[in-house]
This record gives C-alpha cells, structure tokens and sequence, in this order.
C-alpha cells in the first residue's frame, strides 16, 4: 500500500520536508555524524518491500496546521542512532528496546522543535507534541497525504517524513 | 552545588549530565526528575541550587513547574534545556522569571555559555 508520493506533494509538505531535513542535519553535529545525507525523494513512506519500519512521530498541531514529523529506519538503525545520542559506540552492546524508543523519541523531538523553529516563526498558535515510538507500517487513508526523504545519518539509512490530513 | 535535571527522556537527561561534565560541572550533585510534577517534589525534597528543565513533558510541563515555582515564592535559578526555541518562546520563558534556554541541539559551550551568564 502507498501511502502519497513525495513527487505529488504540495510545496507546503515539500517546504516541511525541506526544514525536517535542515533540522535533522543541525542534529547531526550533537550525535557525532557529519550532515544528513540525502538520498532522495521516495514515493511511498513505508519499506518498498512491504518490512515494517521502526521509527518515532511528533506532532506539530497549530490552528492551521495538523502535522506529524517522522523519523523511521530498521530496528538496527534505530539501535545506531540510539547509541550515538548516547555517545556508545555502534559496536557496543545493544540497548534495550525502551532505551532506543526513548532515544530515537527524543531525536524526533528535535528534528520536530527544529523544524518548527524554522517554519512557525510568526505563528505562535503552532505546539509541538510529545514523541511517539512504533513498529509498523502507515496505512493509507483518503485524507493522508504524505512527503518523505530518504537519508543517510551516519551510516544509518532512514527516512524522514511529513504526514498530514487533509482537511 | 546541586543541579536538578528534569527531563521525560532518561536519554536526553544522560546527554545533559555528559554535557555538564565536559563544560567543567563534573564536581556537582546531579538530581533527575522525569517530569514537572516529580520535579516540584525533589525541590521541596532536596532544595537544588540550579534547574535544568525540558519544556514539553507529561503531567506537568517545566513552563507549569516554573510558574508553581514562582507562585509559590520559590525564587532557584532556572534554566529550559528545550527543543522549542522560538522567540515567542524564549520571551514567555524570560516574563516567567527563567534565566536561560539552551535549545536542543546543543553544545557543550551552550551550557559554557549559560551557567556562566547567571553566575553559575
């Protein structure tokens, strides 16, 4: 199942897609990594061979503006990224499943703050929500609409994404 | 000097304490709390000298604990560590009686620099 392609999205998901980036890359320094590397625009938000992705969501839910801000990757991703917040090394023994939930959580929670700094400047009604973890695929629904990079953090391939409803 | 770090992510609240000791605070006391409320306890509890606290949190936000703070005559330096930095932001922070905001992503010289500038 597709869930809305990055090439059909409006300039405003493509902005959003653009500053979740941006914010991502700003992250980049704090982990250890050099920038973000992006891979491209994909045109289906999950794992084109149908795996489930882990990753953490926030949203971003404004009187105009009804977003989530996406962070997903592999399980082992998730465990990489997760340690390099925490300063481990990516050999280091792994971390238990609650402690890459809330380390990859929090990383989402700045792309998300990021991001918001950078497109809300002037909208003071736009609040940034609290980091939601999961393993799954996102089902398409009629007024979902979707934009998603693929990217390189460190050695990590993730993707960020940019839900919305249509209203 | 006791520093009360308050934060819903045991992650991030482990990054700040790394970041403290790289900017030279290693000798402190460290105290965590994982929200606002838990927080308002370990003030009365163990009176810190400095907090350090995460805006966004569940059952109570550090915006919520400062003004419990302040409306209850609690005057302990304060400081957001926060991935909201927003000029509406950061002037609300400073009208509630808040010294500093570090934003999230941070630096080792953004605590450098703002345990510094209030005398810390």
């Amino acid at each position: 199942m597709t869930v809305a392609l990055s090439a059909d999205a409006e300039p405003a998901m493509r902005s959003w897609l653009r500053a979740v980036v941006a914010a991502a890359d700003e992250l980049c320094a704090t982990i250890g990594y050099d920038a973000v590397d992006v891979l491209g625009a994909v045109d289906d938000a999950n794992a084109e061979n149908g795996a489930s992705l882990s990753g953490a969501y926030i949203a971003l839910v404004g009187d105009n503006l009804n977003l989530q801000v996406g962070l997903t990757s592999s399980a082992g991703g998730c465990q990489t990224l997760a340690k390099a917040l925490l300063g481990m090394e990516p050999d280091d023994d792994d971390l238990p499943e609650s402690d890459v939930a809330d380390a990859v959580g929090e990383i989402v929670n700045m792309i998300g703050g990021g991001a918001k700094r950078i497109m809300s400047e002037g909208d003071s009604s736009l609040k940034l929500g609290l980091p939601l973890f999961i393993n799954g695929r996102i089902l398409e629904t009629d007024h979902l609409e979707a934009a998603a990079s693929a990217v390189r953090i460190g050695t990590t391939d993730a993707r960020l994404l940019v839900l919305r409803h249509r209203v | 000097m006791k520093i009360l770090i308050v934060d819903d992510s045991k992650a991030m609240r482990m990054i700040v304490m790394r970041h403290l000791r790289q900017a030279g605070y290693g000798d402190h006391d460290f105290v965590e709390a994982a929200n606002g409320a838990e927080a308002l306890t370990a003030i009365q509890s163990s009176a810190p000298d400095l907090v350090l606290c995460d805006w966004n949190m569940p059952e109570m936000s550090g915006f919520e604990l400062l003004q419990a703070l302040r409306a209850d005559g609690n005057n302990v330096r304060f400081g957001f560590v926060t991935s909201e930095s927003s000029a509406d932001m950061r002037a609300q922070a400073l009208e509630a009686g808040a010294l500093f905001l570090i934003a999230k992503p941070f630096t080792v010289e953004s605590f450098e620099e703002a345990l510094a500038g209030v005398g810390v």
